[in-house]
C-alpha cells in the first residue's frame, strides 16, 4: 500500500515542473534549476527543493576544475569553469560510495540519493547545501 | 596610527608563531605594555586564518571566509593595506575573494589601490576589483565607472553597470543604451533593466526576448541561464511572471501561454517606445544542432571567446544569437579528421594544468557521436607553456578558419587575431 506521505515528494515536484522522472525511477533534475535558487546561509530552501531530499535522483554536470585525485568526493557544477563567485547553489557535493575520483572535463550523468540543506565544517562555514551520494564514478 | 596598527599586527603574528629567534629585534625588546592582549592576538589569529582560507579554502568556503574577514574590521584592514602595498600589487596574491571584499572597509588607501590594479590589464582579478568598488560607489568616481562600460571584460562592465544604478547616474544613459548590443547577454539583461527603472519602458523588450532563448554551448545551458536571469528581472519589473517556467523551453503550450501574457503586460507599460524591432545580437537564437567542434577560451586578462563549427560549414562565434561564419563546403569533416589525429597522440590524458581563472577547452563530437572535451586550466602560479604539441596543432588548424579581417561586428572583428592572442595568454605561445 502506498501511503500519502510516500507520495509527497512526487507531487511536490510534479506539481513545480521541476523535475520529471527518469526511466530508471530516479527522478530527473536540471542543474540549472538548482543553480537559480535564491538563496543565502540561513534561507530556508524551496519546497520543491527539500522535497528531493533524500529521494533518487539522476543530474547531468561536470566536475570543478580543482577536483583533486584520489579523493572520495568533487563537486559537480553546470560548467567545469572555476571562475568568478562561487555560490552555495551553483555546485552539487558528490560523494562517493566506493572509488575515487579522477578528474575528467567531460559532462557526467550520475544518479544517487540528493540530500538537501546546510552542512556546515569544523569552522562553521556551510560547505554544501545539495549533495548527491552515488555509489562511484 | 595606520603604519602603528600595522606594526601591531606584524608583531603579533610572530608571538603567534612562537619563534621568538625569528622576532625582529625591536619587537622582542617591546615592553609588555604594547603586547597584544588574548583578545587581540586571538583576532589577528584569525585574520590570518580568513585570509589563508579565502584565497585557498574550497570553493564554497572561499567567499564566507572573505566576508568574516572583512567583518573583523580594523585588525583586518590594516593587515590588508599592509599585504596589498601601496601600489596594491600585493592583492593579485591574496586571491579574488579577498579582493572582492576590499572595499568593504571604508579605506580609502585600498579603495585607490583597487582603482591602480583595475587599470593595470595584467592584474588578474580585475572583475573581482570592479565589483568590490562598485558595491558603494563615490559620487565623484561616475566618470570612471561611465569609462568601464566599455572594458574587454564583460564582468567589468556589468560591475559598471551596477556603479551607475547605485550613483543614479542618469545622465550616463548613452552609456547604457550602448550596452543594449553587448556580446555578454548578462550585461544587456542588467543594462535593459535599468533603463526601464531610469524610465524607459521599451528597453523590456531586451528582457522579454531572452525568455525565448533555447540555445547552449555544446551541454553548458546558456540560453536556460539567460531565461532565469530574464524571468527574475522582468518578475521585479512587472510585478508578475504570468506564469512562465524559467526551467522549460518557451515552446511548451504552458510556457508559450505564459510568455504571450507577459509580453502583452510589457507591451502595455512601454507603449510607444516598445521598439518595433531588436539588433540582431539581441534576438533569441533557437536550439544549436549540428555543432562538431568547439573553442572555449575564457580569460580573466583577454576576455572570452565561444567558438563552434558546425557540419553545416559554418563557424558560430559568440553565446546566444551568434555570429555567423561561412566556410567552403567540406571544411569542417575535413578538420574534424584532422583534429581527431591530433587528439589521438594525447592518449586519455584530458586535463593540463591547475583549477584557475583562464582556460581554454576544446570540443570534438567524434565519427562514433560521442562529445569528447579537452581542458586547460592556468592557476595563478601556472608559468610556462601549458599546452601540448597535439593541441598546438588543433588550435593551429581551428585559427586557419577564422576571418582576420577588420569588422563592423565586434565578435568577429580581427577574429583570429584576437583569438590567437587569448591562447598565447593562457596555454602559451603557438
Amino acid at each position: 500500500m502506498i501511503s500519502l506521505r510516500s507520495l509527497l515528494p512526487a507531487l511536490l515536484l510534479v506539481g513545480l515542473g521541476a523535475a520529471a522522472p527518469s526511466a530508471e525511477d530516479a527522478t530527473v533534475v536540471q542543474m540549472v534549476e538548482l543553480n537559480n535558487v535564491e538563496y543565502q546561509i540561513g534561507d530556508d530552501l524551496p519546497d520543491w527543493v527539500i522535497a528531493l531530499d533524500g529521494q533518487r535522483i539522476e543530474i547531468a554536470g561536470f566536475m570543478r576544475t580543482g577536483t583533486l585525485e584520489g579523493e572520495t568526493w568533487f563537486d559537480l557544477t553546470n560548467d567545469s569553469c572555476g571562475c568568478g563567485t562561487s555560490k552555495l547553489q551553483h555546485f552539487v557535493r558528490v560523494t562517493l560510495e566506493s572509488g575515487t575520483t579522477s578528474f575528467t572535463p567531460d559532462e557526467l550523468t550520475l544518479t544517487g540519493t540528493f540530500a538537501a540543506g546546510e552542512q556546515e565544517d569544523e569552522d562553521g562555514f556551510v560547505e554544501s547545501i545539495y549533495r548527491l551520494t552515488i555509489t562511484s564514478l | 596610527m595606520k603604519r602603528a596598527a600595522s606594526r601591531l599586527a606584524a608583531l603579533s603574528l610572530a608571538l603567534l608563531a612562537g619563534t621568538p629567534a625569528a622576532l625582529p629585534a625591536r619587537a622582542q625588546d617591546a615592553p609588555p605594555a604594547t603586547r597584544p592582549s588574548d583578545d587581540q592576538a586571538e583576532v589577528l589569529a584569525k585574520v590570518e586564518k580568513y585570509l589563508e582560507l579565502a584565497k585557498s579554502g574550497t570553493a564554497a568556503v572561499r567567499p564566507q571566509a572573505a566576508r568574516r574577514l572583512a567583518q573583523l574590521g580594523e585588525p583586518a584592514r590594516a593587515r590588508l593595506v599592509e599585504l596589498a602595498g601601496a601600489d596594491g600589487a600585493g592583492l593579485a596574491e591574496l586571491g579574488p575573494q579577498v579582493v572582492e571584499i576590499a572595499a568593504d572597509f571604508g579605506d580609502a588607501g585600498l579603495r585607490a589601490a583597487l582603482w591602480r590594479v583595475l587599470a593595470d590589464a595584467d592584474f588578474p582579478w580585475r572583475g573581482s576589483a570592479a565589483r568590490a568598488l562598485a558595491k558603494a560607489p563615490v559620487a565623484d568616481e561616475g566618470a570612471a565607472f561611465r569609462g568601464l562600460g566599455a572594458d574587454h571584460l564583460w564582468q567589468v562592465r556589468f560591475a559598471a553597470l551596477d556603479a551607475l544604478r547605485a550613483l543614479d547616474l542618469r545622465d550616463a544613459r548613452a552609456a547604457v543604451r550602448a550596452l543594449l548590443v553587448d556580446q555578454e547577454g548578462a550585461v544587456r539583461r542588467a543594462a535593459a533593466a535599468l533603463l526601464v527603472d531610469w524610465g524607459e519602458p521599451g528597453a523590456l523588450r531586451w528582457l522579454v526576448e531572452e525568455l525565448r532563448r533555447e540555445d547552449a554551448y555544446f551541454r553548458v545551458p546558456l540560453g536556460a541561464q539567460a531565461r532565469f536571469d530574464a524571468h527574475k528581472r522582468l518578475t521585479e519589473l512587472l510585478g508578475d511572471d504570468f506564469g512562465f517556467r524559467p526551467g522549460e523551453s518557451p515552446a511548451t503550450p504552458a510556457n508559450a501561454a505564459a510568455l504571450a501574457r507577459l509580453e502583452a503586460a510589457a507591451r502595455e507599460r512601454a507603449g510607444d517606445a516598445w521598439p518595433s524591432e531588436l539588433p540582431p545580437i539581441a534576438r533569441a537564437a533557437g536550439a544549436s544542432t549540428g555543432d562538431v567542434l568547439g573553442l572555449e577560451l575564457r580569460s580573466c586578462r583577454a576576455g572570452e571567446f565561444y567558438l563552434r563549427w558546425n557540419d553545416a560549414d559554418e563557424v558560430h562565434v559568440g553565446t546566444g544569437n551568434a555570429a555567423v561564419v561561412t566556410l567552403a563546403p567540406g571544411t569542417v569533416e575535413r578538420l574534424r579528421a584532422g583534429i581527431e589525429r591530433r587528439v589521438a597522440e594525447l592518449g586519455d590524458t584530458r586535463f593540463w594544468g591547475e583549477a584557475g581563472c583562464d582556460l581554454e577547452q576544446y570540443r570534438c563530437v567524434g565519427a562514433d557521436g560521442e562529445l569528447r572535451t579537452w581542458l586547460l586550466s592556468k592557476g595563478q602560479a601556472s608559468e610556462g607553456d601549458l599546452r601540448p604539441a597535439p593541441l598546438d596543432a588543433v588550435a593551429e588548424l581551428l585559427l586557419l578558419t577564422l576571418p582576420d579581417e577588420a569588422s563592423a561586428d565586434p565578435r568577429l572583428d580581427r577574429l583570429r587575431s584576437r583569438a590567437r592572442a587569448a591562447l598565447s595568454v593562457l596555454g602559451g605561445a603557438l
